[in-house]
C-alpha cells in the first residue's frame, strides 16, 4: 500500500472501524434478511450485474459494490449520506443511527481495497522475479556442497562425514526438484522427455540416497528387478520414485520393509513399490492435489499428484492397491524401450 | 535384396560401427561449455580428457557456426546478450539453427515461466547444475554417444542439405550404408557431389569426416 497506516481508511478493517472513528457495521436486521428474504437475494444478485456504485436495497438501506479479488462484494446495511431520500430510508434511519455514515466514509473503505489489491498484485510481482531467482542462487550452493563432497569422496571414500553431507545435499536436490515442480507444472511439462534412463540404475541411487532416512525409522529397502529402460526426462522422472519411497519411508510403519521391485512385460516397464503403513489412504483420491491422509505427519499433499502428472507426461499410468493388513502398493506403468541384456539383481 | 542380406540382414546405418569406446569419445568429442560462472564440471570434464570451450558470454558465434562441435552445454542465464532478450534461449535457437548435428544440453536448475520453457523444448536434455559431477559426467557422454552415432550425423546430414524427399533419403542412407561398409568416404563423397549436387562445403565435410570414423 502507498499510503503510510496513518492515511489509512479504516484503523480495524475486520470491524470496518473507520480512521475518523466512525464505524460501517452490517445491522442484525440485515444479517437475517439477507438469507430468509428473496428481495434481499435479487437485490444482491442484481448488483453483480450493475457497475460499482452506490445503491438502495428493498428495505431502505445503501448498498455499495465493488469489485475485490475478482469478486463483487457489497456494504451494506447502512444509511449513507447524501441520501436516497425515500421514506423507507428515512425511517431506517431513525431506527439504526448507529448505521448513518458519509458516503464518502465508505468509498475510503473500497478505496483501501483497491489499495490492498495493488499492493497484493504487486507483492506477487515481484516475488515471481525474486523468489526464483533466490531458489536458483540455493541450488547452486547446494550444488557446491554435493559436487565438493563427492570430490573429496574419490579421495577419501571412507569419510564417513562427507558421505552424510553428499546424501544431504541428494537429498535437498530431491526436495528442490519438487518444490520447483509444484510450482510450475507447465514449466515440468515443457521438459525434453527424450533421454534413457534405466529404471534399475535410477531406483538404486534413489534407494542409495534414502537409505539414511529409512535407517532412521529402522526400516529396511530391499529393491530388485531388471534393467528395464525407459524414454524419458531425467530431470522429472527421478522425483516419480523419490516420492514414492519418501513416501513410503515417511508414512510407513517402523522396523518394517519397503519392498521396490521393477518388472517389464508387454512393452511396459512396471515399478511397484509396497510398504505398511498404519495409515488409511483412499486409492482413488490420494493422487489429487492436497489430499492428505496423515494429517499429524508434516507433508503438503502435492507428492503423489506430482508423481501422478509426472508419470502422464511419460504416457505412462499410476495407481495405488490397498490390503487390509495396511500393505500399500503404488504401482507405476510406463512405456518401455528395452530391457538391458544383462539381466541384473540389486543387492 | 542380396543372398547376403537375406542371410544375415540387411546392413543399416546402425550396424555400421555401434557405440563409440571411451577413448574414441574423449579423442573425437568436441564439447562448448556456455556459462558465465565456471562451474566445477568444466574442470572435470578436462580431468576426464574431454577437449571443452568455456565460452563465457555466447557472443562470438564463430565457432557455432563453423559448427565444431558434437555438444553444446548452454546455461539460461546471463549468456547470449548480444543475440537477443532470451538470454540462453537465444543461443539454443542459433545454434539449432546453423549447426543441427550439435547435440544441446540446457544446463540450469532455475525454473523457468512458460514463456521461457522454449530453452527446455528446444534442447536435446537437461543437466541440472545441482546434479553430481560422476552422473554429470555420465550424461554429457551419454549426449557425446548420440552426438556421434551414424543414424544421428546422417539426421543432420538430411537436415543441412534440406532433403525432404524420403525417397533421395532412402537412397542416400543405402549409398553412405555401402560406403561406411567399405570404409570409403570419398565413395559416397562422389555420391554426395553426383546424385545431390553437393559441392565442398566446410558444414557436410565436418558431418563426414565424424561419420567415417572408426569407433574403436
Amino acid at each position: 500500500v502507498h499510503v503510510p497506516p496513518s492515511q489509512w481508511p479504516l484503523f480495524d478493517p475486520a470491524t470496518l472501524i473507520l480512521h475518523d472513528g466512525s464505524t460501517v457495521p452490517a445491522c442484525s436486521f440485515c444479517k437475517k434478511a439477507i438469507t430468509s428474504k428473496p428481495e434481499c437475494k435479487s437485490h444482491y444478485e442484481s448488483l453483480t450485474r450493475r457497475p460499482d456504485g452506490f445503491y438502495q436495497c428493498p428495505f431502505g438501506f445503501t448498498s455499495r459494490s465493488f469489485r475485490f479479488l475478482g469478486k463483487i462484494w457489497v456494504i451494506t446495511g447502512v444509511v449513507a449520506h447524501p441520501r436516497f431520500d425515500t421514506e423507507d430510508e428515512r425511517r431506517l434511519a431513525k431506527s439504526f443511527p448507529d448505521t448513518r455514515v458519509a458516503r464518502a466514509a465508505i468509498d475510503a473503505v473500497v478505496r483501501f481495497f483497491e489499495q490492498l489489491e495493488r499492493a497484493q498484485a504487486d507483492s506477487l510481482e515481484q516475488s515471481a522475479k525474486v523468489l526464483p531467482q533466490a531458489f536458483h542462487e540455493l541450488r547452486k550452493l547446494n550444488a557446491a556442497v554435493l559436487q565438493y563432497a563427492e570430490k573429496e569422496l574419490r579421495t577419501n571414500p571412507n569419510a564417513p562425514n562427507l558421505m552424510t553431507i553428499e546424501s544431504a545435499a541428494e537429498l535437498m536436490r530431491n526436495s528442490f526438484d519438487i518444490l520447483e515442480a509444484v510450482s510450475n507444472i507447465e514449466g515440468m511439462r515443457a521438459l525434453p522427455r527424450n533421454s534413457t534412463i534405466s529404471l534399475y540404475d535410477l531406483l538404486y541411487k534413489v534407494k542409495k540416497v534414502y537409505e539414511v532416512r529409512a535407517n532412521e525409522r529402522h526400516m529396511r529397502i530391499d529393491a530388485n528387478g531388471c534393467r528395464a529402460i525407459i524414454r524419458g526426462s531425467t530431470k522429472a522422472f527421478p522425483m516419480v520414485l523419490t516420492i514414492l519411497l519418501e513416501n513410503a519411508i515417511k508414512y510407513g510403519k517402523p522396523n518394517s520393509t519397503i519392498t521396490a521391485n521393477i518388472t517389464a512385460s508387454d512393452r511396459k516397464a512396471i515399478v511397484k513399490i509396497n510398504n505398511l503403513s498404519d495409515y488409511y489412504i483412499d486409492p482413488t483420491k490420494c493422487f489429487e492435489r492436497g489430499v492428505r491422509f496423515a494429517p499429524s505427519t508434516e507433508g503438503g499433499g502435492f507428492g503423489l499428484f506430482l508423481a501422478r502428472e509426472v508419470v502422464d507426461c511419460h504416457n505412462g499410468t499410476i495407481r495405488c492397491e490397498i490390503e487390509p493388513d495396511g500393505s500399500i502398493t503404488m504401482v507405476v506403468t510406463v512405456p518401455l524401450e528395452k530391457v538391458a541384456a544383462d539381466r541384473q539383481y540389486l543387492a | 535384396m542380396s543372398i547376403w542380406d537375406r542371410l544375415f540382414g540387411k546392413p543399416t546405418l546402425a550396424s555400421q560401427g555401434g557405440d563409440l569406446s571411451r577413448d574414441r569419445l574423449v579423442q573425437s568429442g568436441r564439447i562448448a561449455f556456455i556459462d558465465d560462472e565456471k562451474p566445477l564440471l568444466i574442470e572435470e570434464l578436462k580431468q576426464s580428457g574431454f577437449s571443452v570451450d568455456h565460452d563465457t558470454t555466447g557472443d562470438n558465434l564463430q565457432n557455432y557456426d563453423n559448427q565444431i562441435y558434437d555438444v553444446a552445454i548452454v546455461d539460461y542465464a546471463g549468456v547470449g546478450r548480444r543475440l537477443g532478450s532470451g538470454q540462453g534461449l537465444e543461443i539454443v535457437k542459433h545454434i539449432r539453427r546453423v549447426s543441427p548435428r550439435t547435440r544441446i544440453i540446457a544446463y540450469t536448475s532455475r525454473s523457468l515461466t512458460s514463456s521461457e520453457s522454449d530453452f527446455f523444448r528446444l534442447s536435446h536434455t537437461v543437466l541440472q547444475k545441482d546434479l553430481g559431477l560422476g552422473d554429470s559426467l555420465a550424461l554429457i557422454e551419454g549426449e557425446l554417444q548420440k552426438a556421434l552415432s551414424k543414424e544421428y550425423l546422417f539426421d543432420a546430414l538430411i537436415t543441412k542439405l534440406k532433403i525432404t524427399s524420403g525417397e533421395e533419403r532412402q537412397r542416400m542412407q543405402e549409398a553412405l550404408v555401402k560406403a561406411l561398409a567399405k570404409r570409403d568416404e570419398s565413395q559416397f563423397r562422389r555420391y554426395l557431389k553426383e546424385a545431390a549436387g553437393v559441392a565442398a562445403e566446410k558444414g557436410v565435410d565436418i558431418l563426414l569426416s565424424k561419420l567415417f570414423v572408426s569407433t574403436k
